[in-house]
């Protein structure tokens, strides 16, 4: 173990916590926002309860996204100073961007969603949740963006050794990136559809009431998921594809046959540098795996729809909820693909990560590995305890929109479903 | 444009500084301002629509660091690491207790996290305060893996200690002029123990440093960061003056002051903070999509701050 496994690693960790949250936010946005829709459309009581609770769930998620977020930032000034130094004028501007554009709007409107609900015109407090979800959305933009180049280095220019920024829309369109992006919002709609699916099951399965809401919610997930999981399928082979140009080395390493077959070959540069571990094939394999599973189950679960004939086979409702946590397993599979796949190089063909690195001591790093793990575990599992609890109690433990009158009232009663204070 | 961007840098961290300075602050306090449960709930309902809008202005401090003074930002980042672990290690904390704490009706659990905010939000600030100190030092070189002693020496300590005080004087006087009742009583009362602490600190800070010779050579600019150490004791005085009677003017007051640190080390160091500006052309093509997104971001700032203008009543919406 030397300085740079540790700053890989810690750069691994928290990453992977962060993007099992924030998939969470990206996939359950849209859905939340559609029911929102309803709700402000129709005005029923079924809508707004549907929104509450799901909204609640998508809350308390991104409490750790931002959570986790927070260090992800500053790593690359504490960590990889050498990334910096080279990149810093290519890679600045997509991250300085997503903290500006993305972030700053999306933190200040979802305040405003949460803490505005009842008090504010419904179409404005609607617009606000339409900002959230696609203020998050370019978030994830900027962040592929800046890794894109890090996969395939684009619209530079390298002076004195250091990249420089060249061609911004060459930056922007670069073909890693968009191709990522496609890959990535479907498989956050397949990940987020079968998380309310899956809840839903368990409450139908336990008939805990809100029958009616429940198979909504149901129907809805697993008909966009369906679509979804093929969508993911077919931009996750696109990818694969784009990999014999980009990043041959990858590509060896997790399809050695699509190599040939496309005519592609390593450039023996490239082969001398180093190749990625054998590993990623594993992966690799997973993630295929769970993309065609869905593929077909899904299919099935579509067709048990009609006539909700899904609603009442319990041993259909209960693998539902047990198939909640796989896509969570993909969405790591495929970044560990991606990222461990471009190995050695942090910026493919350019700059080794062994040269990204910060020369720091070896203490100093383990001990802020130790620390953030140790905190991003206790968050994470809070966190999903928490969810796992609120998604239990229903859309009667939704305490979106209570007042301070509201909590009042209910210590006089004293029946607190849901926190009181 | 390095000019233009050293002003953005500035608004962003005195920005962040006053804003989510109160709710540090208010977080450090929390115990103290009211005696039961649902007292300290209506405290963090006060600060609750801000919390999220607030944090946010320190993200996009270091967006811009990134983005415009990648050399500045290593070696802040880098060269004063230790105190940047201690620094996230506490705002994560804050973070957690902040959004676990009203998940649960046990005491128990509301009491853990009401401790895990309080020591985590005096962790914050005095790492902050650390940070700015050694910004005002002239910043060890990066990548020299500096210790937790070579960061921190009676000068940084007092920057630290002055930072935790000012942002608790500013977290007393917002809860004394948004959370009626027993909260902002109490917090009146702790704004005026508050203040004699919080105003020698500053000036013991700045004497120390002005007789410091690492200070006096970083310093490229001390007559703007002697006016705003003059400036934040002057304000600091004046709100001492106020607290009871104008709580708006008070926290007005204690804003400035809360801002005072972060205004000093990057006024004070600026010259040396340009110089690291980055490529001219890479900057030219942010400042064309950044620049016009501030006005934007600002906007929805005031927006916010326009719906939520209310002190907490019975109507107010309660999340954290
Ligand atoms: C729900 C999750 C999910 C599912 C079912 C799949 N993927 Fe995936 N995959 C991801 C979630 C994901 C991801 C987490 O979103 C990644 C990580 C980085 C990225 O761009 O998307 C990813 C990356 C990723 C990469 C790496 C790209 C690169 O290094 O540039 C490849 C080659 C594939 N995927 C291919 C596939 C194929 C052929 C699939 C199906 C048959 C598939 N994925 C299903
Ligand atoms: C959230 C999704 C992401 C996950 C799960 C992820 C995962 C990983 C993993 C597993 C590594 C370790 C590679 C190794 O040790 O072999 C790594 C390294 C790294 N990733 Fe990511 N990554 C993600 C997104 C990003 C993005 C968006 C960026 C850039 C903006 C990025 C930048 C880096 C850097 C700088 C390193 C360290 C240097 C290196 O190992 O090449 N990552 N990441
Ligand atoms: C593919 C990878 C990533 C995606 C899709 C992504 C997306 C998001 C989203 C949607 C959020 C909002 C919080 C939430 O929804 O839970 C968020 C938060 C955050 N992310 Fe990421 N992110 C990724 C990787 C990264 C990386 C590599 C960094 C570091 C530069 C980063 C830094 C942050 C920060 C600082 C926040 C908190 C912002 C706030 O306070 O609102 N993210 N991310």
């Amino acid at each position: 173990m030397e300085v740079l496994d540790l700053a890989r690693l810690q750069f691994a960790v928290t990453t992977s916590f962060h993007f099992l949250f924030v998939i969470v936010t990206l996939g359950l946005t849209p859905y939340i926002a559609f029911m929102q829709t309803r709700y402000a459309i129709t005005g029923k009581p079924i809508h707004e309860r549907m929104t509450k609770f799901w909204g609640q769930i998508y809350v308390i998620n991104y409490a750790v996204g931002i959570i986790t977020g927070l260090l992800l930032e500053f790593q690359f000034g504490m960590n990889w100073t050498g990334l910096t130094a080279y990149t810093g004028n290519v890679f600045g501007a997509p991250l300085a961007m997503e903290t500006l554009v993305a972030f700053f709007l999306e933190s200040t409107f979802l305040g405003m969603w949460i803490f505005g609900w009842g008090r504010m015109n419904k179409a404005v407090h609607l617009l606000l949740f339409y900002l959230v979800t696609i203020t998050a959305y370019v978030s994830a933009f900027w962040i592929i963006v800046a890794n894109g180049y890090m996969q395939h280095p684009v619209g530079d220019e390298v002076r004195d050794g250091v990249a420089r920024l060249a061609d911004l829309s060459a930056v922007l369109t670069n073909p890693s990136a968009t191709s990522a992006l496609k890959h990535i919002v479907p498989g956050a709609l397949l990940l987020g559809g079968y998380l309310i699916a899956g809840v839903s099951a368990w409450h139908l399965r336990r008939d805990t009431g809100d029958r009616d809401l429940h198979g909504r919610a149901l129907r809805l997930g697993l008909l966009v998921a369906f679509f979804a999981a093929w969508f993911t399928s077919i931009m996750g082979f696109g990818q694969t594809d784009l990999l014999a140009t980009t990043q041959p080395t990858k590509l060896a390493a997790i399809n050695p046959g699509k190599l040939q077959e496309l005519g592609a070959s390593v450039p023996p540069e490239l082969a001398a540098a180093g190749s990625p571990p054998a590993f990623v094939k594993s992966f690799f394999s997973w993630m295929l795996t769970v993309g065609e599973l869905y593929q077909y189950i899904g299919l099935i679960f579509v067709l048990l729809l009609i006539g909700r004939f899904i609603e009442r086979r319990r041993l259909v409702l209960r693998l539902l909820t047990w198939m909640i946590p796989i896509p969570f397993t993909a969405v790591v599979a495929g970044w560990v693909v991606r990222e461990v796949g471009r190995q050695p190089w942090a910026v493919y063909g350019r700059l080794t990560t062994a040269d990204a690195v910060a020369s720091l001591s070896f203490a100093s790093v383990l001990v802020s590995l130790v620390v953030f793990t140790l905190l991003y575990v206790i968050c994470a599992v809070t966190d999903w305890l928490l969810i796992a609890k609120y998604a239990r109690l229903g859309p009667d433990g939704a305490v979106l929109g209570r007042t301070v009158a509201d909590l009042d009232r209910e210590e006089r009663r004293e029946e607190t479903v849901s926190p009181a204070y | 444009m390095d000019v233009v961007w050293l002003a953005v840098l500035i608004l962003m961290l005195g920005g962040w500084s006053l804003l989510d300075g109160f709710v540090i602050g208010t977080g450090m306090l929390l115990p103290r301002l009211s005696g039961t449960p649902a007292g300290r709930r209506r405290v963090l309902t006060g600060i609750g629509p801000f919390f999220l809008a607030n944090e946010v202005w320190l993200i996009a401090t270091i967006g811009i660091l990134t983005g415009a003074f990648p050399v500045f930002e290593t070696r802040l980042l880098s060269g004063c690491r230790s105190v940047v672990v201690l620094m996230l290690a506490a705002w994560i904390a804050r973070d957690a207790a902040i959004w676990f704490r009203s998940r649960r009706p046990s005491d128990r659990w509301r009491d853990l996290w009401e401790r895990v905010l309080a020591v985590a939000c005096v962790c914050f600030a005095l790492a902050f305060g650390l940070l700015i100190g050694n910004i005002l030092e002239g910043l060890p070189g990066a990548d020299q893996g500096s210790g937790f002693l070579d960061v921190v020496n009676p000068f940084t300590l007092l920057c630290g200690i002055a930072t935790v005080l000012l942002f608790a004087l500013h977290g007393a006087t917002f809860v004394a002029l948004r959370v009626p009742g027993e909260p902002a009583e109490r917090a009146t009362k702790l704004a005026a123990v508050l203040v004699r602490p919080a105003l020698i600190a500053v000036a013991l800070a700045a004497v120390v440093g002005a007789v410091s010779g690492g200070v006096r050579d970083a310093v490229g600019r001390p007559v703007p960061a002697i006016a705003l150490v003059l400036l934040g004791l002057a304000v600091g005085a004046l709100a001492a003056r106020t607290a009871g009677k104008r709580p708006g003017r008070a926290f007005a007051l204690t804003a400035v002051a809360a801002a005072t640190p972060a205004l000093v080390a990057l006024a004070g160091t600026g010259s040396a903070v340009q110089e690291s500006i980055g490529d001219a052309d890479s900057l030219a093509l942010l400042s064309g999509i950044a620049l016009p997104v501030l006005p934007v971001l600002l906007l929805a700032q005031a927006w916010m701050w326009w719906t939520f203008r209310h002190p907490v009543g019975e109507r107010s919406v309660v999340f954290f």
